[in-house]
């Protein structure tokens, strides 16, 4: 038997029913293309929806980096103040400080970077599902 | 209408960010910044990491939704995030203000150029250099374009760095030292410039102020808005710190020219490259030698100048006087007057430091816009009402801090806290957060109805990827 012979399963529903149904299928549909209620789908883009999974994502991409930042912005002055004698000394036949400071700059660059490529890949993923 | 573009395609990253490190990195800061390096010693070296901590925030937390919000300036970013026109002016008083710090802070050093080269008064200097840059400011010709910026960036590194190249490349560098050389007018090593502050609470204050400083530069909005997408942004932001570092060699460079210095109060420490190229090889070479410098920094200045006018003028032009060219031009002229004013009516702006200058830039872009930026990317609750009392806590701050120093009045009686006063981002910075937050949960009804449709729009990949379209005309 084929498809096209097989006799097809046939739902009976009150008109009240289908009512509901439809009215449940295209507040889904609302939701799932033009975001919260009222946001038009101008101004909020044709696949989306709630903000802050991703904001909560991009924040944590970011918290290392920003931490680090917080670390060497009060942490290199304090080894200065604490250690006043450092100023004076030499690392590999550079002053220390050049060198702590050359140091944490690259630090914080490549975990910039690593935090920027992971945002990247997070926005790919998202990319991804809003195109399926 | 004539049209004020930044740029007419979208440019590259290495391109703009070379024109993002041209326009936030003025000469006059690499000046003040290797004056500073010479007469504290290297631990002003940390300085430019604390720069550097700015553009890692920026990369990290600010470029990419500011660029999917597809605003041109910080004016429009307040505006559209937040539904308030008054908001808007308030923004663009604070960014006008930045950019006359800015410029205050190049005509300072224009006028200790002239007087050193030349032995001119320094308002000579000033006049000199408004008569040059407001008609190329007028014109939108210089600075309005990427490429130019970007290839400033260049000029100026070549600039400063060929007299450390030189030298170091063979010509006999005289050595100066403190006994012998009573002829050569520079400060000693140590004898500070009052600058740096003493205490821990004014050097975190400091670094404060300079990391979040680039957060809220207005120009950075400009520059992301060129950019193809918010990805791009990005990665054009990140490039920005190994440019930074590459400007800032330079300066270390010039350290390895003189090993102690003599003190003379006359030279200012800004103009100690031109002092140590001129004294630093043979007669001919080292006139040839700061000439080439002193040539080099007069473009730059009037590039910077131009640049910052044109950036003013627009903002005054949108909010004051109903935009177009001609208000634009009008705009210029009084973002012009503005600075030279101040120099005339307060002479005690004129004998700052050009470290404490470029310091206000920084302070007053921290504790105002910075906030404003951040709270306004990642919060939803921010309000207008809450955004202005920020912004009014913030500036009114600096203004008193800026007066206080301007008029050396004794405050606190010197240690934590008598540096606070003068340096108070640290404690400036968390009281506008503060302030922000609390007056937005209080006046929440004032909320704007589409924010969860900004947010979306500044935060969710592909939502605002929009190709890059160059306004018909300039909104800055």
């Amino acid at each position: 038997m084929s498809d096209a012979e097989r006799p097809r399963r046939v739902t009976v529903m009150s008109p009240a029913t289908r009512r509901a149904r439809a009215a449940v299928d295209a507040r889904a549909v609302a939701a799932s293309t033009r975001g919260p209620a009222g946001a038009s789908e101008v101004e909020y883009g044709p696949r989306s929806w709630s903000p802050y999974p991703a904001m909560r994502r991009q924040l944590t991409a970011a918290l290392l980096p920003v931490t680090a930042v917080v670390v060497v912005l009060f942490g290199g002055p304090t080894l200065l103040l604490v250690h006043p004698a450092l100023v004076e000394q030499t690392l590999w036949g550079a002053p220390a400080p050049l060198v702590l400071a050359a140091a944490a700059g690259a630090v914080l660059l490549a975990l910039a970077t690593v935090a920027v490529r992971r945002s990247e890949s997070l926005e790919d993923g998202e990319n991804r599902w809003n195109r399926w | 209408m004539e049209p004020l573009v930044s740029t007419t395609r979208a440019p590259g990253p290495v391109t703009a960010a070379c024109a993002i490190c041209a326009e936030q990195i003025s000469v006059a800061m690499l000046l003040a910044f290797t004056g500073l390096l010479l007469v504290e010693g290297v631990a002003a070296g940390w300085l430019a990491v604390a720069v550097g901590c700015g553009y890692v925030l920026l990369a990290t937390l600010v470029v990419a939704p500011l660029r999917r919000s597809q605003v041109y300036s910080l004016s429009d970013f307040a505006e559209w995030r937040l539904q308030s026109r008054w908001v808007r002016r308030m923004v663009s008083f604070c960014a006008v203000w930045v950019g006359c710090l800015s410029v205050l802070s190049l005509f300072v050093l224009a006028g200790r150029l002239t007087a050193w080269l030349f032995g001119a008064p320094d308002w000579v200097g000033w006049l000199g250099l408004a008569v040059i840059a407001l008609p190329i400011a007028l014109a939108g010709a210089l600075g309005s374009s990427t490429g130019f910026q970007a290839l400033q960036f260049w000029g100026l590194l070549v600039t400063l760095a060929t007299p450390v190249v030189m030298v170091a490349w063979g010509l006999p560098a005289v050595s100066i030292d403190g006994g012998g050389g009573g002829d050569i007018p520079v400060p000693v090593r140590g004898e500070g410039t009052g600058f740096l502050p003493e205490t821990s609470v004014g050097t975190y204050s400091l670094y404060l102020a300079l990391a979040l400083g680039v957060v809220g530069f207005p120009q950075l909005a400009v520059r992301c808005s060129t950019l193809r997408d918010a990805r791009r942004a990005r990665r054009t932001v990140l490039l920005v710190p190994p440019l930074l570092a590459l400007l800032v060699l330079v300066p270390f460079g010039y350290t390895a020219l003189a090993t102690d210095f003599v003190r003379d109060q006359g030279v200012y420490p800004e103009l100690l490259p031109l002092v140590l190229s001129t004294h630093a090889a043979p007669t001919a070479m080292g006139g040839i030698l700061a000439a080439v410098l002193g040539l080099g920094v007069a473009v730059a200045l009037v590039a910077g100048v131009s640049g910052l006018l044109r950036l003013m003028g627009g903002a005054i032009a949108q909010c004051v006087l109903g935009g177009g060219v001609s208000a634009l031009r009008v705009g210029a002229t009084l973002a012009l007057v503005v600075p030279l004013l101040g120099l005339a009516v307060l002479p005690g702006l004129s004998q700052l430091g050009l470290a404490t200058l470029v310091g206000v830039v920084f302070e007053l872009s921290a504790v105002t816009l910075a906030p404003m930026l951040i709270l306004g990317i990642w919060w939803d609750r921010l309000t207008d009402v809450g955004v202005a009392s920020g912004l009014a806590v913030g500036f009114v701050a600096t203004v008193v801090s800026l007066t206080l120093r301007v008029t050396a009045v004794p405050f606190g009686g010197g240690g934590a806290f008598g540096e606070l006063v003068t340096q108070p981002v640290l404690l400036v910075t968390p009281a506008v957060v503060a302030v922000m937050m609390v007056v937005s949960l209080v006046t929440a009804r004032r909320a704007p109805p589409k924010v969860h449709a900004h947010l979306g729009r500044m935060h969710l990949a592909g939502a605002d990827e929009a190709p890059f379209t160059p306004p018909t005309a300039h909104r800055l």
